[in-house]
């Protein structure tokens, strides 16, 4: 190594201690602008709606649970069973609308990413 | 002659049959995706690009490409008909196109806003190939000290320029520069934030990041408010060409956003979003009947949406000729050549002109197959504005999954998406721009080691940065633009007018 070349920690070291001023600036900016409107920001409402946070954490916990389950049962199984839990349970849609929305996305999907030689998780079954 | 020689393969390139077809399916694509409110344009690219594996590199950057620039005739189409914004640069097209539907002329806004967009494009593709080889004439001068200029230069405009703070601009770039340290050092070979993970020790995909920031956080953005059903204005096909006093009102606007559109295309931070703005406000103040403006003035229409297809054009010519990507979309452009094994910098044009030349010819004959989709095929989008969101946001769900799987065929990459979705929805929560982060992520590791070159260059002296004239003046330039918000206040002054941006600050 020449000296005086920074080595591995040089960038991360400065960034972080740019943040760190650049954190402190957004707090005192912050504060400065709650003051201003005599202290009234933590009556904000984080969310839009009353059960706005139901939706948002449900369609997280789908997403990992895709995750989970994609390397074990497979792209289209996955898939299917994925849409279904999605349009019932989020935004809920009558069961007949659910399944065959659910039914035509996968096989559709599924026939166009084969077309196109992707590489598709499979699962036990080996599809 | 030089010219002409370059014109003829850039057409040899862009009417082969397959390449055409790609050509096809990106605007096409692209048209649908900036129809449809709540999948842009960058989420749309990231989820292609695993599909594009198949392909040549000039074949998947021309699909690709096409994606990019046919948004932006797609998100006209939604800002007019329902008054949301289809993408990002269609915002300020809501202001006076919406209301021209209200008043029944939503056909002319519809026509003058595609052919403004063709006559942009047009005009700033042809600028584009004189300006192109100049541009990396110049920057196979530069050496490692003037590439970190360039993009220290490069960064601190991004910032300046996104809308909002530039304290929490500049703290997303430092994040962004965080993110890209991790992995393999390149210089001493150790690793760096892995936390001892295998799957990190390559790095950080982009592909994911961009899904997660720009796809999935949308959704679960939209998804707070229970869903509405929209109103949608219908339009008939013979109502669609502008009057001749509609040309007469808009043609200096087109024009001037044919110019404007170009040059902020070429800036850092610029591209069509910002084109699109700053034409809305240009437009606003060169007019006689300014007051006129945000109750269906046709010049609002035409400007920025003629700006913002130039923009995204000429936005291709510094990633192209130096490397360095201007905004969000390039940055994922940048990771597409990467992961299709192409250098980019300014060998590209002497290396790989196919690739350039052709992506070029692409975006003229992709203009003449938009203007062609986006005229008489109007009311196939009209239609499918009337898709529910219940139903689409579980496709782009379920398409930003696979995608992320597909990139690398690592499930974790799934994990890294809905983790960036999760952070990206907080960023939006609170304000912060993730365009910014993108960028520095994707610099980050270019940056880190052009620096350590010219400091081996130099043994170790920084002033190596200071004494190139180039590399001096852009340093300088660079942190000019860094103080001058503090340096402005002082004199008493905010930022100029001109370069305020946001869909709620009144243009």
């Amino acid at each position: 190594m020449t000296s005086g070349v920074p080595g591995r920690g040089a960038l991360p070291f400065l960034v972080g201690f740019i943040l760190i001023i650049l954190s402190v600036m957004v707090l005192i900016l912050a504060m400065m602008k709650a003051r201003g409107q005599g202290m009234r920001v933590a009556e904000e409402k984080f969310f839009l709606e009353e059960d706005s946070w139901k939706r948002v954490v449900l369609a997280i916990a789908l997403l990992v649970l895709y995750g989970v389950f994609v390397t074990k049962l497979g792209y289209p199984v996955t898939t299917f069973l994925f849409l279904i839990f999605v349009l019932k349970v989020i935004e809920p849609q009558p069961w007949r609308k659910a399944l065959i929305f659910s039914f035509l996305a996968t096989t559709a999907s599924y026939a166009i990413f084969k077309a196109l030689e992707v590489n598709l998780p499979t699962g036990y079954w080996g599809f | 002659v030089e010219f002409l020689s370059h014109f003829s393969l850039a057409f040899r390139v862009a009417l082969e049959p397959l390449n055409l077809l790609l050509c096809f399916v990106g605007v096409f694509i692209g048209t649908l995706i900036g129809v449809l409110p709540g999948l842009g344009p960058i989420a749309t690219i990231s989820i292609l690009l695993p599909i594009t594996f198949c392909f040549a590199p000039v074949q998947a950057i021309i699909m690709l490409a096409g994606v990019y620039y046919g948004a932006y005739y797609g998100g006209s189409t939604t800002s007019i008909l329902i008054n949301i914004p289809g993408e990002a640069a269609s915002v300020v097209t809501c202001l006076d196109g919406y209301q021209m539907a209200k008043k029944g002329r939503a056909g002319p806004a519809l026509g003058i806003a595609a052919i403004g967009s063709f006559i942009g494009g047009t005009f700033s593709l042809i600028l584009m190939m004189f300006l192109a080889p100049l541009l990396s004439g110049i920057a196979l001068k530069f050496g490692p000290p003037e590439f970190v200029g360039l993009a220290f230069l490069g960064l601190i405009c991004v910032t300046y320029l996104t809308s909002g703070s530039m304290v929490k601009a500049l703290m997303m770039a430092a994040v962004g520069v965080l993110l890209g340290c991790v992995g393999m050092d390149i210089i001493t070979g150790r690793e760096r934030f892995t936390l001892g993970l295998d799957t990190l020790s390559g790095g950080l995909e982009i592909v994911p990041m961009v899904m997660g920031l720009f796809g999935i956080s949308e959704v679960l953005f939209n998804l707070e408010k229970a869903f509405q059903k929209r109103e949608v204005f219908s339009v008939k096909k013979r109502e669609i060409l502008p009057t001749p006093k509609d040309w007469r009102d808009s043609s200096g606007a087109i024009i001037r956003g044919s110019l404007m559109g170009f040059i902020l295309g070429l800036i850092p931070g610029g591209g069509g979003l910002l084109a699109s703005f700053t034409s809305y406000a240009m437009e606003k103040k060169v007019a006689k009947n300014p007051e006129s403006f945000g109750s269906g003035d046709i010049r609002g229409v035409a400007g920025p949406e003629t700006a913002n297809n130039a923009g995204a054009q000429s936005s291709f010519v510094p990633l192209m000729t130096m490397g360095i990507p201007c905004n969000a979309v390039m940055a994922v452009f940048l990771g597409a050549l990467m992961l299709h094994g192409v250098t980019i910098g300014p060998r590209l044009i002497v290396d790989n002109p196919q690739l350039f030349w052709g992506v070029l010819g692409s975006m003229y004959i992709g203009n003449i197959m938009l203007l062609i989709l986006n005229l008489p095929l109007i009311g196939l989008w009209v239609k499918l504005l009337k898709v529910p969101y219940p139903l689409l946001f579980p496709l782009i769900f379920m398409f930003c999954l696979i995608g992320a799987y597909c990139v690398g065929n690592n499930v974790h990459d799934i994990y890294v998406m809905i983790l960036f979705g999760v952070a990206g929805y907080l960023f939006k929560k609170f304000d912060y721009e993730p365009a910014p982060l993108i960028l520095a992520f994707v610099l980050a590791p270019m940056v880190e080691n052009a620096f350590r070159q010219s400091l081996i260059i130099s043994g170790g002296r920084m002033l190596i940065f200071f004494k190139r004239p180039v590399s001096a003046g852009l340093f300088f330039l660079g942190f000019l633009l860094l103080f001058s918000p503090l340096i402005l206040r002082l004199l008493g002054r905010i930022r100029p007018a001109l370069l305020m941006k946001g869909p709620d600050e009144d243009l």
